[in-house]
């Protein structure tokens, strides 16, 4: 039963072609060479279907969703995409902060720390970037709804910095699924030169 | 909560050095112990002058920012100062994104942070 609910995963993708090419071309419209690593925070997009395949997949997996399995899905991610050369070593935190704050908001806001829902996460490469998708079987948000951290209001609150933090270091930060699943992506280490990307 | 090691203290002439000794600043557990036992501190020295020493911190969630925002508020309704000192070049643009590099006072170097607070009068 469990296994039928997280039809969400990628296979849902290949059942339209149409809606896949429209999806992958909404995926692929950056210049990630013109992008530089710290800039003003864009809209963040949600669309109602399932991501679109990326050309490799690298890894899916599924955990349970228990805060205790966070750190492991973490350093599996990072360590995949450091030891493939997708990403450079000096980017690891921001990695490690986008990772935690899409794992950690998967299993708390998502699955409620509800044990036997999982919390799924596919990694996979395109010829110009890497990007990671976290999906859940909660209830879905709308990151839209998420107030601005940065206004005079905002600034002091405690808590609604995460999306405001992932939007900034990742080149593309995409909600499907009414939020249910996150997909992140930054360009590869290897396509490109920092001295002429920033 | 007993048995997670997060903050050592140090008085040093007028200045309290909290020194964060997790290398990660993400879990709720460790950032529910981190504020209480700052707030333990301010809340028993009014007008408190605070170093904290990050420098062994290599990430941190926008859940530590948030316990840093409820500790400078904290602060700030004693009358006191704090300083975040030893931020990991790494780590600052999350505080950039989050104009957070405009509420709090960095230093790079914790000692020369305390020697900056012992030099100021209030």
């Amino acid at each position: 039963m469990a296994a039928r609910r997280l039809q969400w995963s990628f296979q849902e993708s290949k059942a339209s072609a149409g809606r896949l090419a429209a999806l992958a071309f909404l995926a692929q419209g950056t210049d990630y060479r013109s992008v530089a690593s710290l800039r003003p925070p864009r809209c963040v997009s949600v669309f109602p279907w399932a991501p679109p395949l990326p050309e490799e997949v690298l890894m899916s997996r599924r955990w349970a969703s228990d805060l205790a399995v966070k750190q492991e899905v973490i350093d599996a991610v990072a360590s995949l995409l450091l030891e493939g050369g997708y990403l450079h070593a000096d980017d690891e935190p921001m990695l490690c902060i986008c990772l935690d704050e899409a794992v950690a908001n998967a299993i708390r806001h998502g699955n409620q720390q509800v044990f036997s829902k999982v919390v799924e996460v596919l990694v996979g490469v395109d010829q110009d970037r890497w990007c990671v998708a976290v999906g859940d079987e909660g209830e879905g948000f709308d990151p839209n709804n998420v107030p601005d951290p940065t206004t005079e209001h905002g600034l002091l609150a405690e808590s609604g910095r995460g999306i405001r933090i992932m939007n900034a270091w990742l080149d593309q930060l995409i909600y499907y699924r009414e939020g249910r699943t996150i997909v992140m992506a930054r360009r590869r280490a290897d396509r490109y030169s920092p001295l002429a990307g920033g | 909560m007993a048995g997670i090691d997060v903050l050592r203290f140090e008085e040093r002439d007028g200045v309290l050095l909290a020194r964060v000794v997790a290398e990660r600043l993400v879990d709720l557990p460790i950032l529910d112990e981190f504020r209480d036992q700052l707030f333990a501190q301010v809340s028993a020295r009014p007008k408190i002058r605070l170093v904290l020493d990050v420098s062994s911190v290599t990430y941190l969630s926008s859940s530590a920012l948030g316990k840093l925002v409820a500790v400078y508020k904290k602060v700030k309704e004693g009358s006191g100062t704090m300083i975040v000192a030893g931020l990991k070049p790494a780590l600052l643009p999350v505080f950039k994104v989050t104009s957070l590099d405009k509420v709090f006072e960095f230093h790079a170097d914790p000692t020369a942070a305390v020697m900056d607070l012992q030099r100021r009068r209030f």
